[in-house]
């Protein structure tokens, strides 16, 4: 394929692709799909529902481009998509769904924790056990400002844009999230 | 601050969101309290982990083929852009429909006629309760004769079976007819005497039906029976005065 843009720069890049250029897009695609992925893997905890999050969010980006404004930042607009997904693939996924309900007396999930090494490295999957644990009993929305927040160290004006919430709406789901998310490490024994 | 406010703060934020005062609290007071001490170590703890977390940034197992699929299925796609949208009528029907301005424009005028609409019907049943309650104790008949003075015939018959609630009966429906005509002839012979010969005619053959189904008179009521009587004598007289008067133009 063709790869032919002269300037990378993101907004050059978007104007290339608003005019229907494939390459330019790609390399949109190529720069930014691992945050996308972080975001969707962090907030689903599944690879597999990760990849069709991430690969729908750009479809709709390429769809919609046309009317993206291009005074408004572009990772805030696309991680708005992504969130968006989210929530929709949460709803539609009522099995994955009641794991996140259920999470709190997972065996699987306390069985996996315990055998995690503090001292190292995480593995993927570690992670999303851990998260998995940790949201239990947390609102989707606590949930995805906590991630978009602690875990993607956005701050809050940009996490509010994204989340369509009011910033003090989520400085007050952020303490609640913090603080069970803390308490639950605790109980969890893992801090000790 | 107490020891609650302060561990309260402490789990439900992080360290370098505390503001200097706070921070300068914390440091000083952590050396005198065990309890917070105890509290600190435990987030911070918790935060390392949260730390851990945050480092672990999920790789997607294979990008290359990701970048291809999301490529592969974008090339599908029509064109999206601006240029390409506004080439076709409804391309841009579609981008005049999108407009804020025109949806609420749209919204505007459907709310507007949706409250004409309800206007006008409320305005109908106030002037219908209005017209039952002045009514109530009327017949049917008289009731719907209120509506004859500015109707035809089938208008009038109409609002006659509307009013019964599609209730009334063929001997309802006569009577009323017999009242018409009956009220007819009375605006006949108002002005009998300047009658042409056509009028006088028609008169004679109202005149029979309106004996004919006299039998179906007075209407359940004694005005209505004294009325039909004395106009019957009326009738009976012009009669035998139109009698009269024909007999007279027959003599040579």
């Amino acid at each position: 394929m063709q790869n032919n843009i002269p300037i990378d720069s993101l907004e050059t890049l978007v104007e290339e692709a608003q005019t229907g250029n494939i390459p330019a897009f790609e390399k949109i695609v190529r720069r930014h799909q691992a945050y996308a992925f972080a975001i969707a893997f962090r907030f689903m905890c599944d690879e597999s529902d990760a990849q069709d999050i991430v690969q729908e969010s750009f479809i709709r980006i390429w769809r919609h481009l046309h009317e993206f404004d291009l005074g408004m930042k572009f990772t805030t607009w696309m991680y708005r998509i992504v969130v968006n997904l989210c929530y929709d693939k949460i709803k539609s996924n009522k099995r994955r769904a009641n794991v996140f309900t259920r999470s709190n007396n997972n065996p699987f999930v306390e069985n996996c924790i315990g055998h995690i090494d503090l001292e190292q490295a995480f593995s993927d999957k570690e992670t999303a056990a851990l998260i998995r644990s940790l949201a239990g009993g947390l609102s989707e929305k606590q949930r995805m400002i906590f991630l978009l927040r602690d875990l993607q160290d956005l701050s809050i004006k940009e996490v509010s844009d994204i989340t369509g919430m009011s910033e003090s709406a989520i400085k007050t789901n952020l303490c609640y999230a913090r603080e069970r998310i803390r308490k639950k490490l605790e109980s969890l024994k893992v801090c000790q | 601050m107490t020891c609650k406010e302060l561990q309260n703060l402490l789990y439900s934020a992080r360290i370098d969101e505390f503001n200097p005062t706070d921070f300068e609290f914390l440091k000083h007071h952590l050396a005198e309290c065990e309890s917070c001490a105890a509290v600190f170590y435990k987030v911070s703890n918790a935060e390392r982990i949260l730390t851990r977390i945050k480092e672990t940034v999920p790789r997607i197992p294979d990008e290359e083929a990701l970048t291809e699929s999301i490529i592969a299925a974008i090339a599908g796609f029509k064109r999206q852009t601006a240029d390409v949208r506004s080439n076709t009528f409804f391309d841009r029907l579609y981008d005049v429909c999108s407009m804020k301005v025109v949806r609420i424009a749209c919204t505007l005028v459907f709310l507007f006629c949706i409250i004409s609409y309800m206007t006008m019907e409320y305005n109908d049943a106030k002037a219908i309760v209005g017209l039952e309650q002045r009514m109530g104790n009327q017949s049917v008949s008289n009731r719907a004769g209120v509506f004859y003075q500015d109707m035809n015939i089938l208008d009038f018959l109409h609002g006659l079976y509307m009013l019964s609630n599609g209730t009334i009966s063929s001997v309802e429906l006569t009577k009323t007819l017999v009242l018409i005509k009956k009220a007819d002839l009375q605006n006949l012979l108002k002005d009998y005497k300047t009658l042409d010969e056509a009028s006088k005619v028609r008169l004679n053959a109202m005149y029979a039906e309106y004996i004919k189904e006299e039998p179906s008179l007075p209407f359940g009521s004694k005005n209505n029976s004294v009325e039909a009587a004395a106009l019957q004598n009326e009738i009976k007289r012009l009669r035998m005065e139109l009698e009269r008067s024909n007999k007279t133009k027959e003599r040579p």
